[in-house]
């Protein structure tokens, strides 16, 4: 609105139309440059997509210090055991614990979304380390479950095994991580 | 007739400048948009990289296997045997193809060859 | 040019001036989103991980009736196993198979000697990018198999 006189209002619309482009251009390369949300969701091949149910398998497999008639016993002869007899169900759960135990955990690093909200190092390490659950159900029902469930956590790498009992019925075993605030680069690395 | 006067001109002619500088920024976002969309290197490079993957995972079984691996019309594939080198590039397009090494297995022989729309491999 | 004329130069100026920062800032945001380099070595080192304790010409166990995949045979890790086995280009391992505790049982790699110098010091050398993986696994000792731990630590070159 520049006339021969010039524009008395220049000052009152210029300066704080500038300070707007200013703060829009300084959110939004935030946004793109440092939280990095444009990030192209076609970047990365995730290994979860190459996942299998490997680490079920092997914990299934694992000799525990349970006998019968001389011989160690796996984890799937003992769930097979303990559904028959409960007074096993406390040395399953304390063996699947151990295993679980040493399963791959998330490394906890520092965010920025931390440096903003001031998250407390060892309140974010229980939420962000995520927690490996074990599921058996025996005739559709909830026979043991191994593990702390957090609210509003999501549930990633999920694998399930059906295996027979003595009984000539099938236990369905399910091994997944549970999380709260992990990031996806995270989970891809443990799969 | 109706006749503009100076002042209207002036101002009609501001109000044209503000919206052709509008009009180039909003084009080259929009054009911008556009190029993202058809991100043509990307599409070399991700089919590159799962086709030596799925090659790699082949070789993983210990079992005879064989796999037909789906490519998109426009992509050709080849593989360099020798180096284990995966090449993508455009059917109707010159130029350096994009490349990523597979892994070697000596001790198991995969065999490809090239269909319409597919590629099959063959794990002996 | 009369002042009328100069202020509008000078309009015109700042106009281009702010269009010009915002164009650029679309571009920058465009380019990243375009060029964004990708890296699949977390992939690799788990397909490569796979491939290792999957096939009997890597490191799975076999005995007279199967193939124990998810079983690594100790016997068989060794720098000719893994090099037959599994050869890159682009990239080089170890592989280290541990006991439930911790305890070192038996390593080998398939490094060449520049990978080897690297390995160590590989954060600080530009293009190669490091990482170590470890998995929980069986292991067949000769005499029966036991549960541990197989870490697989690559080298890959990725610029």
């Amino acid at each position: 609105m520049l006339d021969k006189k010039g524009d008395f209002g220049f000052p009152f619309y210029f300066f704080p139309a500038v300070t707007l482009l200013v703060l829009t251009l300084v959110f939004f390369g935030i946004i793109f440059f440092v939280v990095e949300i444009g990030k192209s969701p076609n970047l990365v091949i995730r290994s979860e997509s190459y996942q299998d149910s490997s680490k079920l398998i092997t914990v299934l497999n694992s000799h525990t210090k349970v006998q019968q008639s001389g011989v160690n016993l796996t984890i799937s002869e003992l769930i097979s055991l303990a559904s028959e007899d409960q007074n096993y169900k406390d040395e399953l759960t304390s063996e699947i614990k151990f295993l679980l135990d040493k399963l791959p955990r998330i490394q906890v690093g520092e965010t920025l979304a931390d440096v903003i909200i001031a998250t407390p190092a060892s309140t974010r390490e229980t939420i962000k380390e995520g927690h490996w659950i074990l599921e058996i159900k025996t005739n559709n029902e909830s026979f043991l479950n191994i593990g702390e469930t957090q609210t509003l956590a999501n549930n990633y790498l999920e694998q399930l095994i059906f295996i027979p009992l003595s009984d000539g019925n099938l236990a369905e075993v399910k091994l997944y991580l549970n999380c709260f605030a992990c990031k996806a680069e995270d989970i891809d690395f443990i799969a | 007739m109706y006749k503009m006067n100076k002042k209207a001109i002036s101002i009609v002619t501001q109000w044209i400048v503000h919206l052709v500088f509008l009009m180039m920024v909003i084009a080259i976002f929009l054009g911008v948009i556009l190029k993202i969309q058809d991100n043509r290197l990307h599409n070399l490079r991700v089919e590159a990289r799962e086709f030596a993957f799925t090659r790699d995972m082949l070789l993983a079984t210990s079992n005879q296997i064989s796999y037909n691996y789906n490519i998109d019309n426009n992509i050709s594939i080849q593989t360099n045997n020798e180096r284990c080198l995966v090449q993508a590039k455009y059917k109707n397009q010159q130029g350096v193809p994009v490349t990523f090494f597979c892994s070697k297995n000596n001790l198991a022989q995969l065999q490809e060859s090239a269909q319409e729309n597919n590629i099959r491999l063959v794990k002996t | 040019m009369n002042k009328k004329g100069i202020f509008d130069i000078l309009e015109i100026g700042i106009y281009m001036f702010f269009v010009i920062v915002v164009s650029v800032f679309i571009f920058l945001a465009a380019f990243k989103y375009l060029n964004e380099k990708i890296d699949t070595t977390n992939l690799e080192i788990s397909l490569l991980t796979k491939r290792l304790t999957y096939s009997d010409s890597c490191l799975a166990y076999k005995d007279s009736a199967r193939v124990h995949q998810g079983t690594i045979d100790l016997a068989k890790l060794n720098f000719n196993t893994l090099t037959n086995c599994f050869s890159k280009e682009s990239l080089g391992y170890v592989v280290t198979v541990t006991d439930i505790a911790g305890n070192v049982l038996k390593s080998a790699s398939n490094l060449n000697a520049r990978q080897e110098a690297y390995l160590p010091i590989c954060k600080n050398v530009k293009g190669y990018h490091c990482i170590k993986k470890k998995n929980l696994v069986q292991y067949y000792d000769g005499n029966e198999t036991k549960t541990g731990f197989v870490t697989v630590e690559v080298i890959n070159l990725v610029g």
